[in-house]
């Protein structure tokens, strides 16, 4: 089986009212653990390459061992995503290499640290749809920055997130400009700011309902 | 959705009676993002949960077996312990039995689906 587009996935899932888990993978053992556990349940395969995994193993060593799964797993849809695109240039280099989907995080500028604009968040978001899809790439975008309720600051993980204190406002997307955004880019799925944040240190407490139900 | 993994206690507290120093943490429990699932979530992104489960399995590994030095003889039982994580996660979410449903379409027809506006988001 080909890799196959993240959006073939998402709309299978959302026509039968399912969730798809997205795994970052970094090296080989981790690769095995998902491919092995979806080929005992007949499970769909996202597995995403983040920016500290493409550190840490390099983007070749990281490509082939999704292709070896592809290999080992002739059964499995398997789509290749590539985790926080930090510019238009960065999802294009993924697409070349072959990946079948890119995120880009146009909610943060370039140096991925800089919160950005919500005009530049589209710009660049649009741009990326545009060469995407007209090679059948699937592409999901970011609104709202991540980060913690409790402590009002951005997550830095993996070598990406926001630095420095956040409102409110950025730390909670609006549903408002969620819709004008999707409508304005088309992206493929959007990455919403609900005030978890990435990596081990999410809640200090056990959270409850008032601290995972939020209102804006 | 970002920022979902589960960090599940269980996986903290072998880090823990192995050596390792995690302070007290919390992350999104499963059944609240089934409930997300079930108000549209299609995409949710782990990898804590999995970095959580192979170290507590290595460290559990290495304490059990000082002797050991093979590299394979501790990264078995830590893929076997994110390989658990996994079929937990696609079970809860309800992926069981999806890929063998779903007939690969090539980029090329992706691309055409774009192209004729098929593919269009529609926002209510």
């Amino acid at each position: 089986m080909p890799l196959v587009s993240m959006r073939q996935l998402l709309d299978h899932a959302a026509e039968n009212g399912y969730g798809l888990p997205a795994f970052n993978v970094n090296n080989m053992e981790q690769v095995w653990a998902i491919c092995e556990a979806a080929s005992q349940v007949d499970a769909p395969v996202i597995m995403q390459a983040s920016a500290g995994a493409r550190k840490y193993a390099g983007e070749p060593f990281l490509r082939h061992q999704i292709l070896a799964a592809l290999e080992a797993y002739p059964n499995l849809p398997i789509v290749m995503h590539q985790d926080h695109g930090q510019s238009p240039a960065v999802c294009m280099g993924a697409i070349r290499s072959g990946f079948t989907s890119v995120m880009m995080d146009g909610s943060l500028e370039a140096d991925g640290k800089t919160t950005a604009s919500y005009d530049y968040n589209v710009a660049v978001s649009k741009e990326v749809v545009k060469f995407a899809h007209s090679i059948g790439v699937s592409v999901e975008a970011e609104l709202g920055v991540l980060g913690s309720l409790e402590t009002m600051m951005g997550d830095k993980e993996d070598g990406h997130g926001a630095e420095g204190t956040m409102t409110r406002e950025q730390l909670l997307t609006d549903p408002d400009q969620a819709a004008d955004f999707v409508k304005q880019t088309n992206c493929d799925a959007l990455a919403i700011a609900i005030g978890t944040s990435h990596g081990a240190w999410k809640f200090t407490k056990k959270p409850t309902g008032d601290i995972l139900a939020i209102d804006r | 959705m970002h920022g979902s993994s589960s960090v599940p206690q269980e996986l903290l507290a072998e880090i823990r009676e192995f050596g390792g120093d995690m302070k007290e943490t919390y992350g999104v429990p499963v059944e609240e993002i089934v409930k997300g699932i079930a108000h549209g979530v299609r995409k949710i992104n782990i990898d804590t949960d999995i970095r959580l489960a192979m170290t507590g399995a290595i460290r559990r590994y290495m304490a059990e077996n000082p002797g050991k030095f093979d590299p394979r003889d501790y990264l078995k039982p830590a893929r076997e312990a994110a390989k658990k994580i996994c079929l937990a996660r696609f079970e809860a979410f309800g992926c069981a039995g999806r890929a063998s449903q779903i007939k690969p379409m090539s980029l090329e027809k992706m691309a055409d689906r774009y192209a004729k506006g098929e593919l269009n988001q529609i926002v209510k």
